[in-house]
C-alpha cells in the first residue's frame, strides 16, 4: 500500500503515516483488517472496506468532484 | 547479532521510543497495534537490504523515510486532525480510502486471474504434480532454478515482495510463482523451501495433510510441540506452536525442522505449508 501511495505523483506521504490513518479508519468501522499467507514470508495484514466505508468513499468522491467542479467554475468565470 | 544489526535495532528502538512518546496522549484505542505495525514495517524494510546496504547511512535513511514521530499522533488523534491539518489530511483519508478500494481489486482481479479463468492450465500444471514436488524434494538441497523449471516448466512469474523479476535480472533472494498458488523460495541460488499456498493443485503432504487441514489434525500427524504460545509475536522457533498470534484469533504458526515442514494457520486451518531444505534455519 505504502509502495503503491508512493508512485503516486505530487502525494507527499512518509511511510509511517499510512497506519494511523489505517487505524483511524477501523476506529470509525470503514474498514475492516485480516492476515493471510503471502508469498513471500510471514502472512501479511490486508485491509477491506467495510459497507460503512463503501458509503463513506462514495460520499466523499460525491465531496470532491463538487469541490473540483466548483473550482473549474471560477477558473473559467463561469460561477455567475 | 552482528554489529550492522545492533546499530540497527538501536536507531529502530529509538524511533519507536518516540513513536510511543507521541502517542501517549492519544487516547484512540488502535495506538498499541499502529507501533507494533511500524515495528514490523521497519524490521521489514531492514530484511530487504542486501548485506552490503546495511550501513548508517541507509538504516537513517529508512528511518526518516517513516517521517516525524509527532505525525503519528495528529494523524490518529481526530481533534489533533481537525485542529492542525484539515485540508491535508481528510485529503490523506480520501487516499487511504481510494487505496483500500484499487488494492481490493487488485487482489479481486489476482485471484480471478490466476484460480478462475485459467482452468486448462492450472489443470495442465496439476498433471503428476505429486511426482513432480517428489522429484524436486529428492533434490531439494542441490537444485537449481533450472531443475525446478525442468520439472515444472516456466513459472507464471518471479517476485519478491511487490516487485516482480524477469529470468535474466533475478535479485539474490526471490519466489518463483506457478498457478495454483505453487511457489519456489530460492535465495543465494539454492532452493530455500516450496511453497503450497492454496488448495488449487490438490497436494497431499504426508499423513493426508494439505491447505485446509485443521490443527489438530497437524498436531496428530507431526506430534506435539515442545510448547505452546498463546496470543503473541511468532518468533518462528522450531517446536513451538505459536496460537492467536498477537491476538489474532486462528492464525497460527508451528514449524517441524526434523521434518522438513512450517505450516501457517488461518481460522486454525492450514492456509500455508511449506517443505523445507534439509539445513532449513541452521546458522539463524
Amino acid at each position: 500500500m505504502v509502495q503503491t501511495l508512493k508512485k503516486i505523483q505530487g502525494l507527499k506521504i512518509r511511510e509511517g503515516n499510512i497506519y494511523p490513518i489505517l487505524a483511524r479508519l477501523q476506529t470509525d468501522g470503514l474498514v475492516t483488517s485480516y492476515s493471510e499467507a503471502s508469498r513471500d514470508g510471514p502472512p501479511r495484514k490486508s485491509f477491506k472496506l467495510t459497507e460503512l466505508g463503501e458509503k463513506k468513499l462514495t460520499d466523499m468522491n460525491a465531496h470532491w468532484d463538487q469541490i473540483i467542479e466548483s473550482i473549474q467554475h471560477i477558473r473559467k468565470g463561469t460561477y455567475e | 547479532m552482528t554489529s550492522e544489526s545492533k546499530t540497527w535495532e538501536s536507531l529502530k528502538t529509538e524511533y519507536l521510543r518516540q513513536v510511543e512518546k507521541a502517542l501517549s496522549s492519544v487516547e484512540n484505542p488502535r495506538k498499541k497495534e499502529v507501533l507494533e505495525d511500524v515495528c514490523s514495517h521497519l524490521d521489514r524494510r531492514f530484511d530487504e537490504l542486501e548485506p552490503d546496504q546495511q550501513t548508517w547511512e541507509n538504516f537513517q535513511a529508512i528511518i526518516t523515510e517513516m517521517g516525524p514521530a509527532s505525525d503519528y499522533a495528529e494523524l490518529l488523534e481526530p481533534d489533533a486532525v481537525q485542529r492542525v491539518r484539515p485540508v491535508p489530511l481528510n485529503y490523506l483519508l480520501w487516499i487511504g480510502l481510494a487505496v483500500v478500494v484499487i488494492i481490493g481489486t487488485a487482489i479481486l482481479l489476482t485471484w480471478a486471474i490466476s484460480d478462475k479463468p485459467q482452468p486448462v492450465i492450472l489443470e495442465e500444471f496439476r498433471r503428476d504434480f505429486p511426482e513432480k514436488v517428489a522429484k524436486i524434494k529428492s533434490n531439494i538441497d542441490i537444485a537449481s532454478l533450472e531443475d525446478v523449471i525442468r520439472i515444472f516448466g516456466e513459472p507464471v512469474e518471479y517476485i519478491w515482495g511487490n516487485q516482480t523479476f524477469q529470468k535474466k535480472n533475478l535479485p539474490r533472494r526471490y519466489v518463483v510463482v506457478y498457478p495454483g498458488r505453487f511457489c519456489v523460495f530460492i535465495s543465494e541460488d539454492k532452493i530455500v523451501e516450496i511453497r503450497h499456498e492454496g488448495p488449487g493443485t490438490g497436494y497431499v503432504w504426508k499423513g493426508g495433510l494439505h491447505v485446509g487441514s485443521p490443527l489438530e489434525e497437524v498436531l496428530e500427524v507431526t506430534g506435539q510441540p515442545t510448547e505452546a504460545v498463546e496470543g503473541q509475536k511468532n518468533l518462528f522457533e522450531d517446536g513451538v506452536l505459536y496460537k492467536d498470534i498477537e491476538g489474532t484469533k486462528g492464525y497460527c504458526y508451528y514449524a517441524r525442522v526434523d521434518q522438513n515442514v512450517r505450516f501457517f494457520f488461518w481460522n486454525y486451518k492450514v492456509s500455508a505449508l511449506y517443505e523445507t531444505r534439509s539445513d532449513y534455519g541452521e546458522g539463524r
